[in-house]
């Protein structure tokens, strides 16, 4: 069965774009971002839109922005105003970048599983602003009901695939983690070293994560003392 | 892409979302599964440019059974009745897709019986979506209309999500235990995968091979020795497993599958 297929019964998968472009339409928001959290990695389920991808993936490079902390506390952050100089204490590395997006609104709110937490819904608005009022309590529904979508996306594979070779999970960029592999190989650090070098990388040369990661896949950028090939 | 409310613009209502959020709300203590999809046709009727709307689920012997229907009316009961011989949902429950019809009036020798009743019941226009409970489909939702036309696609989406949503609903409400474990194993999927690239990364530089070559070297070595790859691609990353090793095994490429 294609996973690609438009949304039906039994389709996680479709019905979790459906719910999210839902969530825009009803919130009056630009764009809606799914966000699986799992060790240390962030990994963007689904978006809506380009921009709510960039927002989720500058975080995992800088390391630091409301997705982790909603992850961390379990509560929503409410940012009406993305480029508020008095937030640039909170995230002084997140913020800046995410001032040069069309974005001028984000709102994280937790993805929950019962006591636990399996990653976040990110709504993002090009119109700065509070969420309407009244809106909030809607917003964790459609959190809640994205969560038990994600659940029931594993159960086919959890409940047919197990033992398998194929894990149920598709990453939206492999080749971060591949790249990742290979940075690990050619520096002879562990993966969380060799993830914050491909991170920092990106930082600096001002790039996206999965671009830069493609290109360390393709031989185009080394990150050992052999020269890399411009 | 960006979105413009296909939603608000093709139901017209605010409801939906109400609609999305009443039946995630399953985990009260007077739940009843009756009740429930009884919420679910009246939705239908309610938000969509619908005229009448039915729930057949399975039963023990493999019949399809009426448990959901947003009028009694007798000649449109019938309509579920036929259709353990032939229809929309017969169909829809045994090629497991959406089926539809935009003009029964029309549709000749197709489902014969179940066509002149539906328009002699005034119904002319009718979508079945299957209800699919991880490979299996154990039912079907019927929306019917007076008026014919083609079905519009967005709005048959976002029945399918709300359909979708109410099954999720049924099977949330039996296995709220066994939520804690889904959790436990979503993240257990995503970090199993996160290694496996890494680990294919690490191989392809080691050997100097590309990372799919890599990929195959891991799968091949993990079936040979009887091992799970996200297991086998954890050793390698930890330092437990040399690539050499792995990529000279595959290389003899005996027991191979």
């Amino acid at each position: 069965m294609s996973r690609h297929a438009v949304a039906g019964p039994g389709d996680p998968a479709g019905s979790l774009r459906q719910l999210c472009r839902s969530a825009c339409s009803e919130l009056g928001m630009s764009g809606a971002t799914i966000v699986v959290v799992g060790g240390n990695t962030a990994e963007v389920r689904y978006a809506t839109d380009p921009v709510g991808a960039h927002l989720a993936q500058l975080q995992v490079i800088v390391g630091e922005g409301p997705v982790a902390d909603t992850m961390r506390s379990g509560c929503a952050v409410l940012l009406a105003e993305l480029d508020d100089l008095s937030l640039q204490s909170r995230w002084p590395l997140f913020l800046p970048l995410a001032a040069e997006t069309v974005a001028s609104a984000l709102f994280t709110l937790v993805l929950p599983a019962g006591t636990s937490r399996i990653g976040v819904l990110a709504l993002h608005r090009t119109v700065p602003g509070p969420m309407v009022a009244g809106t909030f309590a809607t917003a964790r529904r459609f959190a809640s009901s994205a969560s038990r979508l994600l659940l029931a996306e594993q159960r086919p594979y959890l409940t047919e695939d197990q033992g398998t070779t194929k894990p149920g999970f598709r990453l939206a960029n492999p080749e971060i983690h591949q790249a990742t592999g290979i940075i690990a190989a050619q520096l002879d650090v562990r993966m969380d070293e060799a993830f914050l070098r491909l991170r920092s990388r990106a930082f600096t040369d001002h790039r996206r994560l999965a671009g830069l990661a493609g290109d360390v896949v393709a031989h185009r950028v080394r990150f050992d003392h052999r020269a890399a090939s411009p | 892409m960006m979105w413009h409310g296909e939603d608000v613009a093709t139901t017209g209502h605010q409801r939906l979302l109400d609609t999305f959020v009443e039946l995630a709300d399953t985990l009260t203590d007077d739940f009843d599964v009756i009740e429930f999809l009884q919420l679910l046709v009246d939705r239908c009727v309610e938000l969509f440019d619908v005229d009448a709307a039915g729930l057949l689920l399975t039963d023990a012997g493999g019949e399809l059974r009426l448990v959901a229907s947003s009028s009694e009316h007798g000649p449109f009961l019938e309509l579920f009745q036929l259709q353990n011989e032939e229809g929309p949902c017969l169909e829809a429950f045994d090629l497991a897709r959406p089926v539809e019809h935009a003009d029964l009036a029309i549709a000749g020798e197709r489902w014969p019986r179940f066509s002149a009743a539906a328009v002699d019941a005034g119904f002319v226009a009718v979508q079945a979506l299957p209800m699919r409970l991880r490979a299996r489909v154990i039912g079907a939702l019927n929306l019917f209309r007076h008026h014919p036309g083609d079905w519009d696609p967005a709005m048959v989406r976002t029945a399918a999500a709300l359909l979708d949503v109410a099954t999720i609903g049924i099977l949330q409400h039996r296995s709220i235990h066994s939520q804690h474990v889904l959790t436990e194993q979503l993240q257990a999927a995503l970090h199993s995968r996160v290694v496996i690239e890494q680990a294919k990364g690490l191989i392809a530089e080691r050997a100097g091979i590309d990372v799919t070559t890599a990929f195959d070297a891991l799968r091949r070595y993990a079936r040979q020795h009887n091992r799970k790859i996200g297991d086998l691609a954890e050793s390698v990353i930890a330092g437990r497993f040399e690539p050499g090793e792995l990529l000279g095994d595959s290389r003899r490429g005996h027991h191979r599958r």
